[in-house]
């Protein structure tokens, strides 16, 4: 959802273009990329979404490259839309996208639409890094905080991921509870914000925190990813705490293992 | 001499990022892991040889909800008694009931003052601080299934979805 609201935040119709399938596609799916010529220019990040059912219209999307009509778009987004329909937040998002005309509006500007979805977004995980600065984490035992971060990805996706990496990459929010939330970050299962969480995880390796560099490296011991592998490296060599510094060295280890 | 081992966090025990600590202090988030009940503090003894500590420490991860890295401190014995604090025997309740009987003690009558002198010399005396990874946790459980030191019918749901997952 995250990528259709960022895309559309940026949005005119033209720059979008159909770029090759991933790797990570599903069978049945389909996997385009959005590149919002305007989005670009401020973040060279791709936007990559998938979506089921609609492989015929993709097609002629594709065949057609940067000739897109309006109306294959609104296709397009419907289908989308479709796919998202049993999701409350979604269908709140597309009543307020109906609101606009594809059909009328060659730039299509709903910034304000996109500000309001993230905006509730960021405030619900914000609330909830507040609330868990009152807890008591324990490995191996969940807790309120931890109940509350899973439930707000599997609802919001990416635009969950965001706005916690939002909050932990800026060092607004309680090292502890960031920790936290790395941890889990690492640990559930959620195909598609896979790709965001790895990127978080990371980047977490950078932060000034030893707390959160610690639930950094152990989110990316969860997720077992060889991808980390120099991240970690790197994050090695400008660790000074020893502890710390053993510990990422463990995960390396069973990276390369993997790997 | 036998050794204690007590279930931290790693993370709060990282003391050397803490610059603005006065020397001889220690900051107090390590407290959070020496969090008692009734003033008594829940620990597992470990044998000379070190021979049980795989063992505590798995029944320990096997009392979780789920499968998890597991760091501790195991530090000597002689800190207690420079902490001037006394021990109780008493049951544990993990899927180990061999463990619970054997290993598990109670640090009691503790004040608030004892609990800094303990975390203190924990750091002082140089208590090993170890972690072990997710996935050796989940080996070391099912070999104590397999071992019949633990009985599965006492883990949690999300313990046994995890050791079931491996050969």
């Amino acid at each position: 959802m995250s990528e259709v609201a960022l895309a559309v935040d940026y949005l005119s119709f033209r720059p979008f273009r159909p770029a090759p399938a991933t790797a990570t596609e599903r069978k049945k799916e389909i996997s385009i990329s959005i590149f919002p010529d305007s989005l670009k220019k401020l973040d060279e990040r791709e936007f990559d979404f998938s979506i089921s059912g609609s492989s015929n219209q993709v097609s002629e999307t594709q065949e057609t490259e940067m000739q897109y009509s309006t109306k294959i778009a609104e296709e397009l987004f419907k289908n989308i839309f479709k796919s998202w329909e049993s999701k409350e937040s979604d269908v709140n998002f597309i009543k307020l996208l109906e609101e606009f005309s594809f059909s009328e509006h060659q730039e299509f500007d709903s910034a304000t639409t996109t500000y309001i979805n993230s905006q509730k977004v960021m405030d619900e995980i914000r609330s909830l890094f507040i609330a868990g600065r009152e807890e008591f984490f324990e490995d191996g035992m969940e807790s309120r905080f931890s109940k509350g971060l899973i439930s707000a990805i599997e609802k919001y996706d990416d635009l969950a991921i965001d706005a916690i990496s939002d909050l932990i990459l800026s060092e607004k929010v309680s090292p502890e509870v960031a920790s936290e939330a790395l941890r889990w970050i690492g640990k559930i299962e959620h195909n598609a914000t896979y790709e965001n969480r790895l990127h978080l995880l990371e980047q977490s390796l950078k932060c000034s925190s030893a707390k959160v560099r610690d639930g950094a490296i152990l989110g990316l011991s969860f997720l077992n990813d060889f991808r980390a592998i120099d991240s970690i490296k790197e994050a090695i060599q400008k660790e000074n705490i020893k502890l710390l510094r053993r510990n990422m060295g463990q995960v390396l280890e069973q990276l390369e293992g993997e790997f | 001499m036998p050794f204690f081992v007590r279930i931290i966090r790693h993370s709060r025990w990282y003391i050397q990022e803490e610059k603005w600590l006065q020397k001889g202090e220690i900051p107090a988030d390590t407290l959070i892991d020496l969090r008692t009940e009734k003033n008594k503090l829940s620990v597992w003894v470990v044998e000379d040889n070190k021979s049980n500590l795989d063992r505590v420490l798995t029944a320990f991860a096997a009392n979780r909800n789920d499968i998890d890295n597991l760091d501790y401190a195991l530090f000597k014995q002689s800190i207690i008694s420079k902490c001037n604090i006394q021990t109780e025997k008493s049951d544990a309740e993990t899927p180990d009931r061999e463990a619970n009987i054997s290993w598990h003690y109670d640090f009691i009558q503790l004040s608030a003052q004892k609990l800094v002198n303990l975390a203190t010399m924990i750091i002082e005396e140089n208590a090993e601080l170890e972690r072990i990874p997710k996935q050796r946790i989940t080996q070391m459980i099912k070999e104590a299934v397999e071992s019949g030191y633990i009985d599965s019918g006492k883990l949690k749901s999300g313990i046994l979805k995890e050791i079931n997952k491996i050969s």
